[in-house]
């Protein structure tokens, strides 16, 4: 079965190549955290404040994170060579069989991808580190010396392929559809979260010391996540829905279409929302914990920064890195959609305008989903949260991530759509 | 070997925008017979072969495979009868594009961890008159080399029954005779072959022609020959209009 994933690999390189971008990101975070974490080690004295969290945590949560934002750029991939796993299993190749070979083939690009990122962290471990120590300090991060361990960049490599080999079984059975017992089994999964999340949710409106709120709050937040993770779909779903029927009926020319195009392409961009908007929970989670349930005359702000570090730098970097990994990877399906629109008598601002509107309808989607999580998140403890906690970051938070998400994929698809007229153009004046 | 059919239908398209494709077809192949089945385009004959092959399941009725009921059966049942008994061929020459001619070939039998005799492909390509190199990619061959290449994939494989769907369909007149002489040959050999074909000329060297249209079978004929068939055609078209 390998020989055999590795023959299906060399002939669509060219596709998981596209996608490496994540991989690379991943392979320089781990990289990173280890040689971090093993100089660091050597030079600890016992009276220092542990600095080992912040470089072995992002490489847990990031971990994690790679694990499920990966069925995008598996499921992208294999519905642009759909027709030949489906040949795979005209010819007698079972589940499993083809599951190992997707995952052979991305614990390929995870090796690259690492080999990538290790290289790159070797340029950047001093630039990163001094920042980091400009942050927290220099008792948290002391003057070290960062040496290539060899054996490190086997661990890294391994780690990488270890992940993607088992986030390529799981996730293909899942996309493939050809886990049985995947309905009931998810159905099971979505009760227990459900369940989860209403206890510990209506737990902490019961307890009255603001102490115990902040312990219970990191409980809210794990549930909510898996909340988003496993309901999030079928909310957005909803939400959608409402939203298409609520706008006008006439749209403008560009506008009607890019409802419709919404609607054909729901269930990628559902895909593609929830890692944004469980970064985002998670973000306001932690505002929420550090900044309204905190002492005020005790906040340490070195505290504050490391557990940013912690919790969210990884999975932040790893679900931005994702983004653009599963842009460029739909680039060959946006180019036939421009050509298909262009056909058709779409000028080129007409599709910068069509995309700009699509893309308009799904941060205001993201916008709304993450502005009800937080509310959610503040009404719960909003008895214990101290007068100094900003309420307005409640808005402000949501509204800065969908506008940048709006803005970078504004100009990438602008960049995308330019790219293709110019190609298109030429093809032209070569063809006359 | 046989296949059994019985009252399949099978319906297509969303709620509100149904079409009903084929309308209870019964159906019996055995051993060694070769079976086409003829008809205009949108008669349902594709839909059908699915169907026989379960590469589709039918919205009603059964079919079965020696003896084995294809309807519900398991994703890992479907998958071993596929590399054991059913071989398929189509007009769009159903290789893998990332494997060799040679690979494809066995890749049957390394689904199955069956052990390779190298030799023995080399010489059954030879008597397929495989002009060509075994390690080339499909697309560096010709469409009658690959649609050799899928003939000796069913001969490895040992297959029972071959699903060909137009196998020469978009091949030159010399290759076409080649491909079909090997397919009658399979049939002498005891292999079940269920052909769907444009070409009555072929469709009259087989052992029963099943003439549809409209998802319905209008005609039944054993041994058929050319004229046979056309007047068969002729007269599904009379009753029609």
């Amino acid at each position: 079965m390998i020989r055999l994933g590795l023959l299906q690999f060399k002939s669509s390189i060219k596709m998981w190549l596209t996608g490496i971008f994540v991989f690379i990101v991943y392979g320089w975070l781990i990289s990173f955290c280890l040689t971090g974490a093993v100089t660091l080690e050597k030079e600890l004295s016992s009276q220092q404040n542990n600095p080992l969290p912040i470089f072995v945590m992002p490489m847990f949560f990031g971990g994690i994170t790679l694990f499920f934002v990966i069925s995008n750029v598996i499921k992208t991939i294999v519905n642009e060579l759909s027709d030949e796993y489906r040949m795979w299993m005209f010819l007698g190749a079972d589940s499993r069989q083809i599951s190992i070979i997707i995952a052979v083939q991305l614990s390929l690009v995870g090796f690259i991808g690492s080999c990538l990122g290790y290289i790159v962290m070797l340029f950047s471990i001093d630039s990163i580190y001094n920042t980091l120590q400009n942050f927290i300090g220099k008792v948290w991060l002391p003057e070290v010396n960062f040496k290539i361990i060899p054996m490190l960049f086997v661990i890294v490599n391994l780690l990488s392929i270890m992940i993607c080999f088992l986030s390529g079984v799981l996730n293909s059975k899942k996309i493939l559809k050809i886990r049985s017992t995947g309905k009931y089994f998810k159905l099971i999964i979505q009760v227990v979260v459900s369940v989860g999340f209403i206890v510990s949710s209506v737990k902490i409106i019961l307890i009255s010391s603001r102490t115990e709120s902040g312990r219970s709050l990191f409980l809210v937040l794990f549930w909510m996540i898996l909340f988003q993770i496993y309901l999030g779909q079928d909310l957005i779903k909803i939400l959608a829905k409402i939203g298409r029927l609520l706008l006008p009926e006439n749209c403008g020319s560009t506008g009607n279409l890019a409802i419709q195009q919404t609607s054909v392409n729901a269930s990628k961009i559902r895909d593609d929302l929830i890692p944004i908007i469980v970064v985002q929970t998670i973000i306001y989670g932690l505002i929420e914990l550090l900044f309204g349930l905190s002492d005020p005359n005790n906040m340490d702000m070195k505290n504050i920064v490391v557990s940013f570090i912690i919790y969210v730098d990884a999975p932040l970097i790893i679900v931005i890195a994702n983004t653009v990994s599963v842009a460029m990877l739909k680039q060959p399906e946006q180019y036939e959609n421009f050509g298909q629109l262009s056909r058709i008598g779409f000028t080129r601002g007409m599709l910068i305008h069509e995309r700009s509107e699509e893309i308009l309808f799904n941060s205001c989607l993201l916008f709304i989903v993450s502005l009800i999580s937080n509310i959610f998140l503040y009404f719960i403890v909003r008895d214990h949260l101290i007068n100094a906690f900003n309420t307005m970051i409640i808005i402000d938070l949501p509204l800065m991530v969908s506008g940048l998400i709006f803005v970078v994929l504004v100009v990438m698809e602008t960049c995308n759509i330019l790219i293709w007229y110019d190609k298109n153009l030429n093809k032209n004046k070569i063809e006359l | 070997m046989k296949i059994m059919a019985n009252k399949v239908t099978k319906v297509m398209g969303n709620k509100g925008n149904q079409i009903e494709i084929l309308h209870g077809i019964d159906l019996q192949t055995s051993s060694g017979e070769f079976l086409s089945i003829i008809g205009p385009s949108g008669s349902g004959k594709t839909t059908l072969l699915k169907c026989l092959s379960g590469l589709v399941q039918p919205t009603s009725g059964t079919v079965k495979i020696d003896n084995q009921l294809l309807n519900n059966i398991s994703e890992r049942k479907i998958a071993k009868l596929r590399r054991t008994k059913i071989s398929y061929i189509f007009q769009s020459y159903n290789l893998l594009p990332a494997l060799s001619a040679f690979d494809n070939i066995v890749l049957p039998l390394r689904l199955s961890r069956q052990r390779i005799n190298k030799t023995k492909i080399y010489q059954l390509m030879n008597s397929l008159n495989f002009k060509a190199d075994l390690k080339q990619l499909p697309a560096e061959l010709s469409g009658g080399e690959q649609q050799k290449v899928a003939i000796a994939r069913a001969l490895t494989m040992k297959a029972e029954i071959i699903f060909a769907d137009e196998p020469t369909g978009a091949l030159d007149s010399t290759s076409r005779q080649i491909i079909f002489d090997q397919l009658r040959q399979l049939a002498d050999s005891g292999v079940c072959i269920v052909m769907v074909t444009h070409d009555i000329g072929q469709a009259a060297q087989t052992d029963r022609a099943l003439v549809l249209n409209d998802g319905q079978v209008m005609a039944e004929v054993n041994h058929p020959t050319e004229p046979l068939l056309i007047s068969a055609m002729n007269e599904t078209k009379k009753a029609i209009i």
